[in-house]
């Protein structure tokens, strides 16, 4: 099936509401039996990955699935400050590595954020262009799903990375900055993220067919 | 970084030089005096620099050269030392450099004020310090002379030894007191070029190494005991004034011991923070929440600055370099001819350490510990508001 | 307040300061070694660079109640080991130094470099040292520096 930007957009109120009551009865992750019942569990997993897609996009994440040799910062996403540098293994290099500044949690006096393990995404998993545009729901949706490129995440792996990866954790808890202010959140709780991805998972993972 | 002590006489700077001085110390002045006296060396003016104020020759040999201006990475704290060793024909392995305290002796030869910049060092003390260790070796061959009862010319000197007829020979530091009883000679001879050991010679900075490790100390690594820290909350804009102060949130901090104004000298007022330890200091005066009035303030607009920057370039003004003949220019068509106009940016001279300066004051007397680029300058304005 | 054990070149020391205070204000203030310096409080200019477990840390922004048990190396003891020597002494050879105020941490992150990679390439180093600034303009000499240790170290 093909559905259009428009089509999508005039009725995601009404997906929502299915991908609710989808979410509410345990559907098996693959297409389904009847036509219908793939279509609503369908349409329930392309609305859940919308949302997942509006966290995945947000700066507390994308900051760190660049395209480039270095990491972003800020709500504007510019290029993180004092000359940082990817690395061999998206850690940094000596010297310079992500743990010279960042720790295992937030340093809320000094406005360096914090959480176990900080490091860039591979390059394989960026969801953004060398121009720094995000790349399109279906661009992001068939690279999250590619295990060629996921770190050989199925569905379930997926949950559980976005359940449980502290990494992803502290994009809930960014901490404060500098100045003392509290940085911005993304457009969803934990919880909120957790249950659309399941929603998405429980899908069979839907991409959007645009690209 | 070195130690001033407050000199209760004044030191012959004239009330309104004092303020001109005060006033443009930062550049203007420089750039006025840089136009007045081209960077030549210079004969120090008619002055008698006395060798002891420069120069500590220790029983062990150690030379210990007193550097009349501030060392901030531009090498003065070993060349000045240099031009002092070589006429001295000092063993420059024995040398240490201090930076001097204020002092009416340690003064620019040229500028009248103790101070650095203008690339004046070695314009103005090359002779200074070349003189100053050519006495000193005149003391010290005069103290041997006089011990082997023989006379000046028959010594000769070398690596911190003088040398006598009969194979004589004693080191500077078992000279060292008997040369401080030799008066100081009014004229002495420079060495000749060629003569040169130091000067001239790829010599190693004498700081090196204390700066590798650790051990150097700027400013900011002065801990004297009972010192407490002071962090300045600045009005944004020159000349600002708080309209209100609220300072509970900043108070509240255990180690915070008072907050208050100060006039600063735009005649603004900037508010303090004084702590037991910089970091409670610092989040203290990040917690204060002030209402900064600026209505008082004639602002200051980058484009007007500019236009009318370039409006003052098109106009004559003192001539800092002339090279040629410029009446050729009138015989050449304005098509011909080619002009540039060079624009620079604000240039902050951004040193790495923080400004800071310590001062221990107990009512009557002050000792300051500054990264001070004009030492004198500095003891004046602080004398003022003691 | 709270007190911490810290193990710091190699001895044990207690402290007891607030919380949040960053490592670099231990070290300057309680424990009264000023080797390591302040120049610009957020982690921009690298003056304040100290080892933790042997990664190279901005001790500005790091606070204290991060540290855990990792041991802290600081320009007063990294001569004691055969790199840290090496760099220093190729630093006075090389005559790197102006006004100095930059160097404990350059040096600091030379080291990491160098005990990470024995011939690192212009490139490395300059990755690697990216991170500290020097207003003297020194980086010629700290690249030439960095390249003598190695040698040395060969």
């Amino acid at each position: 099936m093909v559905y259009s930007d428009t089509a999508f957009r005039g009725s995601s109120a009404v997906l929502i509401l299915i991908a609710c009551l989808a979410w509410s009865s345990t559907l098996p992750p693959t297409q389904g039996t009847s036509q219908n019942a793939a279509s609503t569990t369908r349409e329930a997993g392309l609305a859940a990955w919308q949302q997942v897609y509006s966290v995945l996009t947000n700066p507390c994440c994308i900051n760190c699935h660049t395209a480039k040799n270095y990491p972003e910062q800020g709500d504007d996403r510019h290029r993180h400050l004092f000359n940082v540098v990817r690395g061999p293994g998206g850690k940094g290099v000596p010297g310079l590595n992500c743990a010279t500044c960042h720790q295992s949690a937030n340093a809320d006096s000094t406005g360096v954020p914090g959480a176990y393990n900080w490091h860039l995404a591979p390059l394989s998993m960026k969801w953004q262009d060398t121009n720094d545009n995000i790349l399109s729901s279906t661009a992001v949706c068939r690279s999250l799903t590619d295990r060629s490129k996921n770190g050989s995440l199925d569905g379930p792996g997926i949950l559980r990375h976005h359940e449980q990866e502290p990494l992803v954790l502290w994009a809930f808890q960014p901490g404060r900055r500098h100045d003392g202010t509290a940085r911005s959140l993304p457009p969803l709780t934990h919880e909120q993220f957790v249950a659309a991805t399941r929603t998405w998972v429980d899908a069979g993972m839907p991409c959007p067919q645009n690209p | 970084m070195s130690a001033t002590t407050m000199l209760s006489s004044e030191s012959g700077l004239s009330r309104r030089s004092f303020l001109r001085v005060s006033a443009t110390a930062a550049g203007g002045l420089i750039v006025a005096l840089y136009l007045d006296f081209p960077l030549q060396a210079q004969a120090p003016q008619a002055k008698t620099y006395p060798p002891d104020a420069f120069v500590h020759i220790q029983r062990d040999g150690k030379i210990v050269i007193q550097v009349n201006r501030l060392e901030f990475g531009q090498g003065v704290q070993t060349s000045l030392p240099m031009l002092l060793a070589d006429e001295m024909d000092a063993d420059w392995a024995h040398v240490v450099a201090e930076l001097a305290p204020a002092a009416d002796v340690y003064k620019d030869p040229v500028f009248g004020i103790q101070m650095v910049g203008g690339s004046g060092s070695i314009a103005h003390s090359f002779q200074q310090y070349r003189e100053l260790g050519s006495k000193t070796r005149a003391m010290l061959v005069a103290a041997a002379a006089q011990q082997w009862k023989v006379s000046a010319p028959q010594c000769r000197t070398e690596a911190s030894v003088v040398y006598g007829p009969g194979g004589r020979s004693a080191t500077y530091g078992e000279l060292a007191d008997a040369a401080a009883h030799v008066p100081v000679p009014e004229n002495v001879p420079l060495k000749k070029a060629s003569e040169f050991k130091l000067i001239g010679k790829d010599t190693r900075r004498l700081d090196s190494r204390p700066k590798c490790d650790g051990s150097m100390k700027f400013g900011l690594d002065l801990d004297l005991p009972g010192m407490k820290v002071a962090v300045v909350a600045h009005p944004p804009i020159f000349g600002g004034t708080p309209k209100s102060i609220d300072d509970k949130a900043a108070r509240g901090i255990p180690g915070v011991m008072d907050v208050f104004e100060i006039p600063t000298i735009s005649r603004g007022t900037a508010v303090v923070v004084v702590a037991d330890k910089f970091w409670t200091a610092k989040q203290a005066r990040d917690r204060l929440s002030i209402d900064w009035d600026f209505s008082r303030i004639e602002p200051a607009d980058t484009e007007q600055l500019r236009a009318k920057y370039k409006e003052l370039a098109a106009t004559p003004g003192n001539v800092a370099v002339t090279r040629g003949d410029l009446s050729v220019l009138d015989g050449i068509s304005a098509a011909n001819r080619f002009e540039a106009e060079y624009e620079f940016p604000y240039l902050a001279h951004t040193p790495m350490e923080p400004l800071n300066t310590t001062i221990r004051f107990d009512g009557d007397r002050a000792e300051v510990w500054a990264g001070s680029q004009f030492q004198t300058v500095d003891q004046m304005a602080i004398a003022e508001i003691a | 307040m709270q007190t911490y054990k810290l193990t710091v070149n190699g001895q044990p020391r207690e402290v007891t300061a607030d919380p949040s205070t960053p490592l670099l204000w231990v070290l300057r203030e309680d424990l009264k070694m000023t080797g390591t310096k302040y120049g610009c409080g957020i982690s921009a200019c690298g003056a304040c660079t100290v080892h933790l477990a042997g990664v190279a840390i901005r001790s500005c922004v790091v606070p204290i109640s991060l540290i855990g048990d990792r041991p802290i190396v600081t320009i007063e003891g990294v001569g004691e080991d055969r790199v840290g020597r090496a760099v220093q002494d190729a630093w006075v050879a090389e005559d790197v130094v102006q006004c100095g105020y930059c160097q404990s941490g350059q040096i600091m992150s030379a080291v990491a470099l160098l005990k990470s990679r024995r011939k690192p390439t212009d490139e490395d180093i300059e990755e690697s040292m990216g991170g500290n600034i020097c207003r003297c303009g020194t980086y010629v000499r700290i690249r030439k520096a960095i390249k003598t240790a190695a040698q040395q170290l060969a």
